[in-house]
């Protein structure tokens, strides 16, 4: 039976309280998952209150900014700052989104900041996501053709053809539309979750390739595919605003017109 | 109709996927009229005597469409809870277990329910 | 590096009901609850069969407070799961994947749902004084 509740050693306490300097007029709170491997504790939710005006707009800013002055053992993965990397992918204030593009004003009240949800926790906020990307490679996500076009030659797609990928070939794997899901929570270690869908539909629709049938077959399966019951939730939080469930539909819709 | 046996019955985790999914939207497609008729005839029967029930169960018309509505009807419940079962019931033998017991349900209400209508419309013939 | 003892991330406990995930699970709960209910329509047809004695006991429950209240619970279940069944079949055609549409798609199935069973109860209750 699946388990809805949090096992014992996951159990989130109250944590330590950062208050800012009292010379900051423009604070905000907060309250940030932390998960120490070697102390063997269980997580705690520290609280951090942090000067605005002496921190950039964005969550990653306030992060960065808890990093370099607060506490330096506050782990996160961060690279790009610009949305295109995907590494910063957390849930904030309940949705899980990238840091670096959600504006700390968007938030009403005390910001809580966890890691990508259901997850095993590597460290803070880093979960490991070894097995998302085990399944990445299972779709496998590059082009495969039968044939060797000619020396001087190259695959020609028309521009209707490209146009296809559009809404598609944007998404940067961070792995916040995958976390969203329950159906993923529930079964992680056979559905593949919206991400990898959203990948795997990529190639099919992808003029060029021509393996096509082979994904096909490969996707027809009651755990892989058809755990998607069209909650929403992933496309609901991609902070590429892309549409994963719409990707996952076309794939179904696929399989109907050829069973 | 919908019939128990269109999938081979390999139901549950051993399935592909495309039948199962497409024997829940068939059901479904099926029920939307039936359901709303079926509804919309019980309210008109509110209150009616078992002589005037009987009556509408046994015309011809209405004993052939509430045959497909309960056949259907429990395919679409057998479906749906075999997709909640696997959902949420990982351990093999425990998923076993209920996807059976929701099979003999399904197919045990399907059949009262058929017997039902056949008794009511031969009665009403006879 | 020790990987047996990590916690799992909080997921129900943190992630914010939207009407996405909340119209979901009511889909599934009202799908439930109607499998529950079904057995009894049988039971309903069954009793026609069988003779007066029976049909008049299955009568009197279903007229019975507790019997309206179970029928005014189904009748939602009914409303609601068939509505946002017709939902599901147009996002299954590829049709109101846009975050707006489906919200707003979200708001009708409820209201159409609510409308509905005030329409059936209203009905029933000014033709008979009870539905059953």
């Amino acid at each position: 039976m699946v388990e809805f509740m949090l096992p014992p050693n996951s159990r989130v306490r109250p944590g330590k309280t950062y208050p800012a300097s009292r010379a900051a007029t423009n604070t905000k709170t907060f309250h940030i998952y932390r998960w120490e491997p070697n102390s063997g504790d269980n997580p705690r939710l520290d609280s951090y209150e942090i000067n605005l005006d002496d921190c950039g707009p964005m969550v990653l800013d306030a992060l960065i900014t808890i990093k370099d002055k607060v506490d330096s053992t506050l782990t996160f993965r961060r690279s790009c700052r610009e949305g295109i990397c995907g590494s910063c992918a957390m849930n904030i204030d309940g949705t899980n989104t990238l840091a670096c593009l959600k504006p700390i004003s968007e938030v009403k009240g005390e910001v809580k900041v966890h890691p990508l949800p259901h997850m095993p926790v590597v460290k803070d906020l880093v979960p490991d996501l070894s097995e998302f990307y085990d399944q990445y490679a299972s779709i496998q996500p590059w082009l495969q053709t039968d044939d060797t076009p000619a020396a001087d030659s190259e695959r020609l797609q028309s521009p209707e053809e490209r146009a296809e990928l559009d809404g598609f070939y944007e998404c940067v794997l961070c792995a916040s539309c995958s976390t969203a899901c329950p159906s993923y929570w529930w079964n992680s270690d056979r559905f593949l979750g919206p991400a990898i869908l959203l990948q795997a539909y990529r190639w099919i629709a992808d003029s060029r390739d021509q393996a096509r049938e082979k994904r096909l077959d490969q996707l027809d399966d009651t755990f892989k595919l058809y755990r998607c019951h069209t909650i929403m939730n992933c496309t609901k939080t991609c902070p590429k605003n892309l549409n994963p469930a719409r990707a996952i539909a076309e794939i179904k819709k696929l399989l109907l017109e050829r069973a | 109709m919908s019939g128990a046996g269109a999938n081979g019955g390999q139901n549950g985790a051993a399935e592909s996927g495309v039948s199962h999914w497409w024997g829940q939207r068939l059901t479904a497609i099926l029920l939307v009229p039936l359901a709303l008729w079926f509804t919309a005839s019980f309210v008109t029967l509110s209150g009616a005597g078992l002589v005037l029930v009987r009556q509408w169960i046994g015309a011809p018309v209405t004993s052939l469409f509430l045959a497909i509505f309960m056949a259907s009807l429990f395919r679409h419940i057998q479906l749906g809870l075999e997709v909640v079962v696997d959902d949420y019931v990982h351990g093999p033998t425990h998923n076993r277990a209920a996807t059976a017991s929701i099979r003999i349900g399904c197919i045990l209400c399907t059949a009262v329910a058929l017997l039902s209508i056949l008794v009511i419309y031969l009665d009403g013939r006879g | 590096m020790a990987t047996s003892n990590r916690p799992l991330s909080p997921h129900l406990q943190v992630y914010r009901p939207q009407i996405t995930s909340v119209l979901s699970i009511l889909h599934r709960i009202t799908g439930v609850a109607l499998a529950v209910g079904a057995p009894l329509l049988v039971w309903w047809l069954a009793a026609a069969a069988i003779g007066p004695e029976i049909f008049a006991t299955t009568r009197a429950f279903w007229g019975s407070w507790f019997g309206q209240v179970l029928l005014l619970g189904w009748t939602f279940a009914l409303f609601f799961h068939l509505c946002n069944g017709i939902r599901h079949l147009a996002w299954d055609l590829g049709y109101g994947f846009d975050l707006g549409t489906a919200t707003l798609t979200g708001w009708l199935v409820v209201a159409g749902a609510a409308g509905l069973t005030l329409a059936t109860w209203f009905f029933a209750y000014s033709v008979s004084g009870v539905l059953s």
